[in-house]
Order: C-alpha cells, then structure tokens, then sequence
C-alpha cells in the first residue's frame, strides 16, 4: 500500500530526529554535572559553585548547566518569566511555589520554530537567571537551535518555496544535489545576487515576542517599532518543484535542516474557503486560547503543532477557531462516535457552517463529502482501518485521500497509537496539522515522535492559572483509603492470580460501602456524580448495587446516547457508571464529582484524563480570582489499603501533582460508611453480605476474564483510546521497564538501595 | 461538603495529636524559671529572694509566674502586712479561683508559709515578703541600665589613654548579634553533626558537655584506647538537633547549673545562686544595648564569660574594662514555656528560637548570601513533596538530608532542592527523630514569603502524609508471649480464665486450644498448669 509506506517514510525521519535530539540531550546531561562526594549514582547534583549574580534577589529564575530552570512562581517577575519560559522549555513541575522546567531539544524547537531567536533565548534567559548562565547551557542553545528552524518550506500560492532569513542555509542546501535538481529557477523581478527570491519578512506578532524585551524599555517600545517598519528583515527563498517536495524534505533532515512547513493560507487561492464559516458573534475566546492561537498564527501564516490545553479549558473552541481563521478544507479527528458528535455539534455551535458542508464519516453515519470545500469530522479508527471495507465508506475513503486539505485537525492527539498514526498521516494530505490535547504525557515515547510528525508544542497552559482565574472548576482531589476486610485480605494474600488479586482488591466491602456512602451523601446535595471502574465485572456489580445505569464498551450507541442525554439534561439520573470508555471525550459538564473505584494500574494520563471530566468551570464557579479558595468538584479514587493499588495510585498522581494539584489522604471514611450502612440498611452491610459477595468473587473468575477481553475488544473497535489502554495492558510483558508503563519518575515511592551512608554517620576527632 | 466534612475530622487526628505533643514539650518545659520551681528547695529560693540588690527582680519575675489570682492575693498581703485571715482570703477570690492547689502552688514558690491547719491564716514567707516590698518601693525598670553615648566616649577616651592609640567601641546592631549568636551556635551543632573543615572551632568545654550530656557518645565500634575514640552523635543527640533553639540553648544551661552543683561546696552554693540571679536579670536587660562587666560581681563576670562561650552573650574589652551585650537567646531562657509555644506565635512575628529570624534580618541575608553571615534558613515545602531550602550552610544540607532523600539533593549557589520521601521519612523515625518535630522544623524556617498567609505554611497533604508515616510504624507491634497447648477444654478454660485474671492473657484458640501467654508470666501460669493438672488427675 503506497499511502502506507508514505506514512512509513515520514515516521522513520522522525525517529531520526529524535535519535539526534536524544542524543543532544544526553549530552548536556552529561555535561560536567558534578555528583557530591559518597552518593554514588544519583539524580542529585551539585551546583553551589555557580556565581550568583549581585542582584540576584531581583531576578526570578536559576538555570542549571544540566538544562534544568527553577522559577520562583512568588516573584514580582513571575508572569514574564513564564510566558518565556514555557515557550522555550518544557514545565517538569509547577506547584504553587517553585516551578521547574527543563531545556530539551524539542522545546528549543518549539522556541526556533516560533521565531524567537537564539541569541535572544539566552539573552533573556541570563537576564533572569539568578546566576551567571552556565556555558554548557549557552551551548546547548546554540546546538539545538544553530540549524532547526533556520529553513521553512513554505506553501505560498499553491507553489513551494524553501524560505530563510540566511542565504548561507540555502545555499548549503542547494548544495545538495537532491535538492538542487528540485529547484525551480523563476524569472521575476526581486531577485539577489544567488538568484534567490528576496520578500520582507513576515513580522511576529508583537505580543508573542513581548516576553523577549526588557522590563523597562516600556518607554522607547513605540521607537524601536518605527525602526523595524523602517527596516524590514529580508528572507530569501527558492521554489521547489511541487512534485519533489517529499524528497526535498527527507534530504533537509539528512543534511539536519528539517524544514519546518507553513501554510501561506490566505495566499492559497487554489483551494476554496468553507464558505460562511465565521465565528458567531456570541463566542467569546479567552485570553489562553487566543495566546494558543496567537502562536500558531503567529506571522499570518499557519504553523504545524501541538496546543496542550487542561481537559474542561475550550480545546474543543480552540480547534474550531484555527479552523475556522484558516477556512479551507478541515479533517477532523476524534476519538470515538461520541466525540465525533460533539465535534460537530460545537462546529454548529460557534460558526455559521452551513449543515451541507460539515459531514460525519463514522461507521454509524457516513455523510456525503461536500465536492469543494468542506469539514469532516471522523474518528481515527475509520481513517486508518486496513482491513476492507464497504463500498461506500470506500468511496468515501478514497474522496479523503485524493483531496487536498487545508488543515488536520487532531483531538487528544496523545492517545493515538503510533501504528494508527502513521496511517492516518499517510492518508490524509494536510498542509498544516494541528494537534489537540491535555495530557502530553504517554508511559512510552511516542511524544517525542510528535514533535516531529505534527510540530512543536506550540502552547501549554497552567492549570492551576487557570483554576485560580475560574476557568476550571476547583477540584478536590481525596484518596480514600479502604481497609480491606479479614476474609478478603487472606484470599488476597493466597491468590496467585493477578486478575484475582485485581478483583478482590477491587471488590473490597468497605470499598462498596464507601461508594454507596459517598452517592448517597453527593447526591443529597444535589451533584451528579460519575463512578468510574476498569473492572466490567466489578462495574457491572457496582452498578447493580446501586441501582445505577451503567455504560461500558458494548453498550450500543443508541442505549450510550440516551444514558448520556438523561444524565445531562434532568436530574432523573444523577449518577452514572461507566468503564474506562468514558476516560476521554465523553462530555458531561454538569458532572462534578467522580469516584473512581478502579483504573488502569499506574496510567498517570488515565487519571488527569479523569479529573478532566469535572474540570469543566460550573456555573457557580467564580471568574474574579476566588476560585481557588473553594472547592466546588470532587474527585474520589478509592484504594484498598495495603495491596497493590496504594503502589498504583501514588504513579497515578504524580502527574497531577507536578502540576500543582494535591491529593487529601481520608482514612476514616469507611468506618463512617460501616456505620451507615447498618443505619440506613446498605445493599452490602452484614458481614454474612460480605461473606457472599467473597464466594461469588471466587467463582467467577473465567466470566471475569471473558468479560474484560470483550469489552477490550468492543473498545479497540470503536475508540482509539481505549485501543491505546488495551495495547498498554498487553504491552507489558514485552514492554520496556516497569516504571515506564506504571507511570514514571514519581518521587514519593522511589525506591532506593540503603547502602547509602549519611554524611552524619561519619567519624570526629575528638579534642 | 462532603469531603470537608469527612477530612475535616480526618484533620482533627494529627492536629490533635500533635498538640498532645506539643503539651507534652511543654512539661519538659525549660528554663530558669522552670527550673526555679522544679530544682530549687525552698531555702534557696528564699535566698535569691533575700539577695540585696537584685531579689527583688527575682520576686518580681516569680509573681509574674503565678495565675492571676494568685498575684492578687500577693499584692494585696502585702498591703495588709503579710498575714491575713483564711475565711476572708477566700471571700476576695471565690471558690473558683482560690482553694488549696493555688495555696500548695505559692508555698512550693516559698511566697506562702505552710499553713498549719485548713484554717490557719495566710501568711507570706519574710523572705517573700521582704524581697517584694523592695520591689514596690524601687522604680528601677531593670537591674542595671545599659551605657550611655557618654558613657561609652569616657571609656574609650580611657582605653585609648592605656593603649596609647585610639581604641574604637564595638558598636553591636541586633542583627549583629543575631548573627553572633548564630555562628557560635552553629559552631557547636556543626560540631555535633560533624562537619569537616569548620571556620568557627567550639570550645574544648563545648565537647565536653555535648559528652556529657550523651549527645554524643565515643564511636562503641572504635577499637584501641577506648580514651582515643572519636565522638559520634547518638539517638538523642538527633532528636536535640531538631529542638527548638532555645531548648538547646537551655539544655546547655542546665547542664552548665549541674556541672557547678556537683562540685557540691560552700562556694560552689554561692556561685550556683549568683549564675541564677545573673540570669535573672538577664530577662530584663535591653536586647541590643551594652552593658559595663562593672555592674557585676566577680562571680557575675566569670559566669558572664561562661555563658559567651555558647553565644548567648557577646564581651568585649575595651581597653581594660569589659563590656557585655545580651543576646536575644538569653533573654528568652527565663520563659522557657514561652519559647516551647513560640511555634505558634513563630509563625506570626518570626519570634522564638533564634533560628528564626528577624525578618529584617533574614530578609537581607536572604538577598546577600554570601559570604558573611552563611546560616540563614528558609524553607519552602510544595505539594509535590519537593523541599526547597534557602541555605548555604552545609549544616542545614546535614539537617535536613535527617528526613529528606539525601540522593534526590540538588545544590544551587544559594538553594538546596532535596525530597521528602516515605523512605526518607522512615529514615529519620529510625534515628529517634519523631514526625512533631519534623514538621515543628520546617514550620519554624519557613521562607518569609509564606509566612504571611493565614493557612499553614505546609502543605496539608505533606503534614497529614508524614503523621500517616508515623502511623504506620505502629501497625504491628512485636510482643514476647508463651504459647500453651492445652490437651483438655477444662484446661483451656481453667487456663484462660486464670490468666485473664492476672493481665497474662495474649491471645487464644478455642477451637485449638491453644493460649498465648505475655511472656513475663509464663513461668506462674506454668505453674498454675502443673498444679490444675495435678489437681485434676486427682480429683
């Protein structure tokens, strides 16, 4: 299959740069970070010998010669420090004190590919630094940004250009033969002295660079503009022939000049504009997705990249206005069905697209593509299914692939595995992709390979920013820890089965009890409330218990809509269970309270991807900065104590907690709960209940097994994310290391070898 | 709200439990008045009453310990001559407020004669009473008033006439001291921890005590001359190294009043009586001011340049006369309860141990870190168990590595990144060091920019998972026990009842007749065995 083998090709140049970006990394890893004397190997460092600056208490930032920058979130510097230092690196962990980030070769070019200079990054960066800016950092920059970013291949007036501000780069390109034979020698009039076409440059907008500038030169802001209007800087550029451009664009990455592509769409008068699609005049942007999108659109032209917003924050807006400024043809990729739906519901929603241009291929519906210019919403599964398919999604199928379209428009674009990726990248011809998520985190290392299939992250927002201005709802995060009982510790302790093991741990009776206890107490109060369980088994029962609709992965779709639709619309239904199907893109702004009663061993994406289902702001929540004094959500995981998921779920959360989030420890609970449930007569109350319950557990070990292969089968069907979960779940026996897939570098749980001797324990000479 | 109202009692657990704790440091209260009232026999503390010049700040600062109806009564005996009726005494106060506690409290201070019987009149001690008229009669504010700018030009006039050049007074700030106080200290406690290449040596005496107080021990692993064997810190030198400052300093200070009773002569008395009273007027000298030695005994002088030795004054010649500075820490040893409950209010005005700074002056160290003044500390807990510490002080990096994951440390110029770990933690529990004390640490060295918000400058999540720490060391707890076979249930039963009698039962199976027997008892109910069993192979 060609289209494949394309996708194939594109993949394996990505993975070559990101060998070379790896490499770089390590080397600045390694790059002299002194360890402190009889720790043996360890993460720590010592750096005390780095000058401090005479006014460092002025300055906000430390940079590290290992690439690491620490930010001090109280400073009167606080918020132009950010906005730089999210641009140029990668956030590591952002409590409410110190922040931390970190230098990487992708968030460098990130930096490069929305124009900020080399030399300004560290010119900036040693004006915050707090210390004197280590030359291996100094280095690393100028490593990593000194060829990336310099070229851009640019698709202007449906012809390519090769554009640069450096003559030198092109003519280094030039100097290869591949490329030279793709160039097109044209006779106009503003050409140099090399025959390169000569253009002003397309300015940045002045608030993305707004960062870059000293504190102080508020003043002479207007004269310095005068200067640039008066003296534009001058890019140089080559045609290349429109048919070559794939080998043009390998042979950059071989001479390690990866072109960065930018769509001149206002100049492409080849492919016909969405006609109408204009944002109504009721939706109002905010200030983080305009920032989000000021970067894409940065220089009138639209960048390739990854926008990182929290789950509940707009993603869904944000897509829809980059589609909506770029106005040509738009394939849209979700999930599953149901976010297929919302998707064009909010396309409906904040443009005046007329119904006839916005068409849904999924195996349920497959709308006829609109001829010329139009947006299509569909999953990822139905782009990239091999196998054969009907004739009419075939011919479908192959409208997509024979046309020529404007923009790719991805939707949590983390959890698609690479596999499927490469496949939809090899069937749809975009000039711009744009990637939608909020969780750039995956326990393998596909997100590097983003960096360079899609386009540098382009934009990350703080999530406790944004709570505290109102944006999110503020969460209280609460592990309630759930004593396992007598007879179910000891089976526990006998089993040998880890699915057992798994189900008893999940079946624990003061874990029912608790559930019950808490929906009674949520639903008195009026919330709605989502249980969330892995385990179909276990969720089935739980539904039961409750007497709870349930939804799960072979719910059929009409059932799933109108399970949904109740639960958002009256207040017939309050509360809802549903297995992991429900993780992403099912959207449920009225929920505010989630009990999560189990999960995907240590996924810490499963567990921000959650939480972000009551993150979206309630009507109640306040907008003018007090919202982060009350909680108004409520996001209960339930933990037997002393087995394995007290292990799973501190993995979990370190993701959450790195960005600013805490989770409350409850031990008490479920003796409150016990209590209750002999009171108010719970389904699960005597020890007699409990005793069933076990026996039942026991038995039914094999429908257990066959339950959960068909649920992870009727997921892999029909939703790419549970696909991703269910290949997780297979990947571990082969998989890297353990720490990978249970979620990482958690720092509460490391483990260490105690050989270690304490600097205390040494000997003194006494006097 | 649910969750609020659910933790909300979760929280009540350790905040109860840590103000247990906190009253349990405060019956371990020190300080001299404390001491006064526990160490002290009645005879000498009519003394110090009885002492011409300076008694009657000794009266004063004793009155000032009673409750407020106690002072009462005091002033107005005094007023009706020293002595009044039971009945009528009772009358003043009520029921509520006066009875026999209150009146066994005052004749513990030696204020109140032992009253014969339950009606006998209420009389003051002569030495009492004597001691606080000569404090009603002075309008002295303090015992000795602090130099004047005149003062201070006569003396270095005279100093410079004796030298033969000019001689410039040392003009001390309060951050000056501060900062004295504060390297002297360090000294010791780097001494204690062990760290190489110290620039402030501690005095030979200061080994001494840190041998003599067991916070330190000769290295038991040492082989050769068991005289030869280097120092190392034991189990309850950890625990001093997280006190609070002022308990440490106290600690010395006691040590210091005990070294001097056990020499246990005539002479020996006096000087333990003059060091009290030193102290005393400590408390009402001026933080920041300069004191003439001449103001003092030769006794006070020696005792003066005793206490300098661990920094709780500064002396300096001048010329042939000597002047001293009290220092904030030793102003504060007279209210050792007060200090012990200085976390609370060392959170609002950065009071307390001196550790806790001035804010003026942590501020500017803050801003220059180097190279003078390299002992500041300010701390900076987060959510995701990360410690950030304001230091450049190796001592603290030793400090805080007692509880934080010595290989996650990462050292910049003037911050220390380091983690809190459950190992970590569990380290320290092991080294004797208990979770109060952990988080009564950090709370103290809070960076001043956290200071002023009205929560807790820790994170609820790190204080409540380090109490869950703690809780999980007691989880399982290891008992000795015997366990008994019983051949026949009338055993068992006769057995059971037997030791549940006499506190040795354990644990038991009835189905197996089986008992479990604490240890200690198993010989008696061993014997018990043989005689049932005798007993009923008889019967």
């Amino acid at each position: 299959m060609s289209e494949s083998a394309e996708g194939n090709d594109e993949y394996s140049h990505a993975r070559k740069l990101v060998l070379r970006a790896a490499k770089r990394e390590a080397a600045l890893s390694k790059a002299d970070a002194p360890v402190p004397d009889g720790m043996g190997s360890s993460i720590g460092a010592d750096f005390s010998n780095m000058t401090l600056k005479p006014d460092h208490i002025q300055r906000p930032c430390w940079a590290c010669p290992d690439g690491n920058i620490y930010l001090e979130a109280f400073h009167d510097l606080y918020t132009q420090a950010y906005d730089f230092l999210v641009a140029i690196s990668e956030p590591v962990a952002r409590p409410e004190f110190i922040h931390q980030y970190k230098l990487t070769p992708y968030s460098l070019y990130a930096a490069v590919a929305t124009n900020i200079e080399t030399e300004s990054i560290i010119g900036v960066l040693e004006r915050l630094s707090k210390n004197a800016l280590p030359p291996q950092v100094k280095k690393f920059v100028r490593d990593c940004t000194s060829k990336y970013g310099k070229a851009k291949l640019v698709l202007k007036h449906n012809k390519f250009y090769v554009e640069s501000e450096f003559p030198e780069v092109l003519r280094e390109l030039l100097r290869d033969p591949t490329i030279a034979q793709a160039r097109i020698q044209e006779d106009v009039e503003n050409v140099d002295d090399h025959g390169f076409l000569t253009n002003t440059k397309q300015e940045e907008m002045k608030e993305n660079l707004q960062m870059l500038r000293e504190p102080d030169d508020d003043s002479d802001d207007e004269m310095e503009q005068n200067d640039k209007s008066k003296k534009p800087t001058v890019v140089v550029s080559f045609q290349v022939d429109g048919s070559k451009v794939e080998n043009v664009k390998r042979q950059a990455i071989e001479l390690d000049y990866p072109l960065m592509e930018e769509y001149d769409f206002r100049n492409d008068n080849i492919n016909p504009n969405v006609p109408l699609m204009d944002l109504k005049p009721i939706t109002r942007i905010r200030r983080y997705q305009e920032r989000s999108l000021a970067k894409m659109f940065g220089n009138g032209r639209a960048r390739s990249g990854i926008i990182v917003l929290p789950c509940g924050a707009g993603k869904t807006l944000t897509g829809v206005t980059a589609a909506q400024t770029i106005k040509k043809s738009c394939v849209c990729l979700a999930t599953n069905a149901v976010s297929v739906l919302q998707w064009k519901h909010q396309f409906q929603k904040w443009t005046n697209i007329p119904d006839d241009r916005i068409c849904v291929f999924t195996s349920d519906q497959k709308d006829k593509i609109h001829p010329e210019a139009c947006v299509l919403v569909t999953t990822y599964t139905m782009i990239s299914y091999s196998g054969k398919r009907s004739e009419q999604s075939q011919k479908i199928m192959d409208q997509i692939t024979g046309k020529e379209w404007g923009l790719l428009l991805m939707d949590e674009v983390h959890v698609v595995p690479a596999k499927m990726f490469r496949r939809v990248i090899g069937s749809v011809k975009a000039h711009c992709r744009l990637g939608l998520t909020a969780t750039l985190v995956r326990e393998d290392d596909l997100i590097s390979d983003l960096n360079f299939l899609i386009g540098p992250k382009l934009y990350e927002a703080n999530w406790m920013d944004l709570t505290a201005q109102g944006y999110l709802a503020n969460v209280q995060c609460v592990e309630v820890w759930c004593p396992m009982t007598g007879p179910f510790m000891k089976e526990y302790l006998m089993a040998t089965n880890a699915r057992l093991k798994q189900l008893l741990y999940v079946m624990n009776p003061s874990k029912l009890r608790a559930v019950e206890y808490l929906v009674r107490f949520h639903e008195e109060r009026g919330d709605k409330i989502i249980v969330f369980s892995d385990l179909v088994y276990s969720l089935k029962l739980y539904a039961e218990m409750l007497k709870k609709p349930l939804i799960y992965g072979e719910t059929p779709e009409r059932e799933r809509q109108a399970i949904l639709g109740t639960f958002r619309a009256s207040d017939m239904i309050r509360t809802i269970c549903i297995s992991k199907v429900g993780d992403t893109s099912i959207d449920l702004p009225e929920a505010n309270v989630i009990i999560q009663v189990s999960s995907h061993f240590g996924s810490r994406r499963q567990e921000a991807q959650r939480l972000g289902r009551i993150l979206r702001p309630k009507s109640y929540t306040r907008q003018d900065g007090t919202n982060k004094s009350t909680f108004n959500a409520f996001f209960y995981t339930l933990v037997s104590s002393d087995t394995q998921e007290m292990f799973y779920s501190a993995k979990r959360q370190q993701y959450l907690i790195d960005q600013g989030y805490t989770f409350k420890i409850v031990t008490n609970l479920c003796e409150k709960a016990a209590e209750a449930a002999v009171e108010e007569g719970y389904s699960y109350s005597t020890p007699e209940d409990d005793r069933k319950l076990l026996r039942t557990v026991l038995q039914s070990e094999t429908d257990l097994e066959k339950e959960q292969r068909a649920e992870d089968a009727a997921i892999r069907k029909n939703n790419a994310d549970g696909a991703a979960l269910a290949d997780a779940g297979t990947k571990r026996s082969t998989g890297a290391t353990i720490s990978q897939m249970s979620g990482g570098s958690g720092m509460r749980y490391r483990e260490v070898n105690s050989s270690k001797k304490h600097p205390l324990f040494r000997k003194r000479q006494r006097r | 709200m649910a969750s609020a109202a659910s933790s909300e009692e979760q929280k009540v657990s350790p905040s109860k439990k840590r103000k247990m704790k906190d009253d349990d440091a405060a019956s371990k209260a020190s300080g001299v008045m404390a001491y006064l009232q526990t160490s002290l026999s009645k005879e000498s503390l009519s003394q110090l009453y009885l002492d011409p010049t300076r008694g009657r700040y000794v009266c004063r600062a004793v009155l000032q310990e009673l409750p407020m109806t106690s002072q009462q009564v005091v002033v107005r005996l005094i007023c009706c001559g020293g002595s009044f009726p039971r009945n009528l005494v009772n009358i003043w106060c009520g029921k509520k407020y006066w009875g026999h506690k209150q009146i066994m409290e005052m004749v513990k201070w030696a204020i109140l004669k032992q009253p014969a019987d339950d009606d006998a009149a209420i009389q003051l001690t002569d030495e009492f009473f004597q001691g606080y008229k000569a404090a009603l009669h002075s309008m002295d504010t303090s015992p000795w008033s602090p130099l004047t700018p005149a003062q201070v030009e006569v003396m270095e006039q005279e100093a410079s006439a004796v030298e033969g050049k000019p001689v410039k007074f040392p003009a001390m700030t309060q951050e000056d001291l501060e900062r004295y106080t504060q390297s002297q200290w360090d000294a010791v406690l780097h001494y204690l921890v062990g760290t190489p290449n110290l620039d402030v040596q501690p005095n030979p005496a200061i080994s001494h005590f840190l041998l003599e107080t067991k916070l330190m021990q000769p290295d038991p692993e040492y082989r050769g001359d068991p005289e030869e064997a280097p120092l190392v810190i034991t189990r309850k030198g950890y625990d001093f190294m997280l006190q609070d400052s002022t308990q440490q300093v106290w600690h010395f200070v006691l040590q210091y009043l005990q070294s001097i009773e056990r020499q246990g002569n005539e002479k020996a008395v006096v000087f333990k009586r003059e060091a009290l009273l030193v102290l005393l007027c400590l408390s009402y000298a001026k933080f920041g001011e300069c004191y003439a030695s001449a103001v003092l005994s030769k006794d006070g002088r020696r005792i003066v340049r005793d206490l300098a030795l661990f920094g709780l004054l500064y002396v300096k010649k001048v010329g042939k006369k000597s002047v001293f500075y009290p220092t904030r820490i030793a102003m504060q040893l007279v209210g050792g309860a007060e200090a012990s409950s200085s976390s609370k209010s060392g959170k609002r005005g950065g009071g307390g141990g001196m550790w806790s700074w001035s804010s003026k002056a942590l501020d500017s160290a803050l801003a220059h870190p180097y190279p003078s003044d390299s002992s500041h500390l300010a701390i900076i807990v987060q959510t995701n168990f990360q410690l950030c510490a304001y230091t450049t002080s190796e001592l603290h990096v030793s400090m805080l590595g007692l509880f934080c994951e010595v290989q996650t440390i990462r050292r910049l110029p003037n911050v220390v990144f380091m983690a809190i770990t459950r190992d970590s933690i569990k380290g320290a529990f092991a080294l004797g060091i208990q979770a109060h004390q952990i988080l009564r640490f950090l709370e103290k060295h809070v960076h001043p920019k956290l200071r002023d918000n009205t929560t807790s400058p820790i994170p609820s999540n790190v204080v409540d998972q380090v109490y869950l720490w703690d809780r999980e060391r007691h989880r399982v707890e290891w008992n000795e026990v015997f366990m008994h076979q019983c051949v026949l249930d009338g055993e068992f039963h006769a057995v059971q009842s037997y030791t549940m009698e006499h506190q040795a039962h354990a644990w038991s199976n009835a189905g197996r007749n089986q008992l479990f027997i604490k240890f200690p008892y198993a010989e008696q109910v061993q014997s018990f065995v043989r005689k049932w069993r005798a007993k009923a192979a008889a019967g």
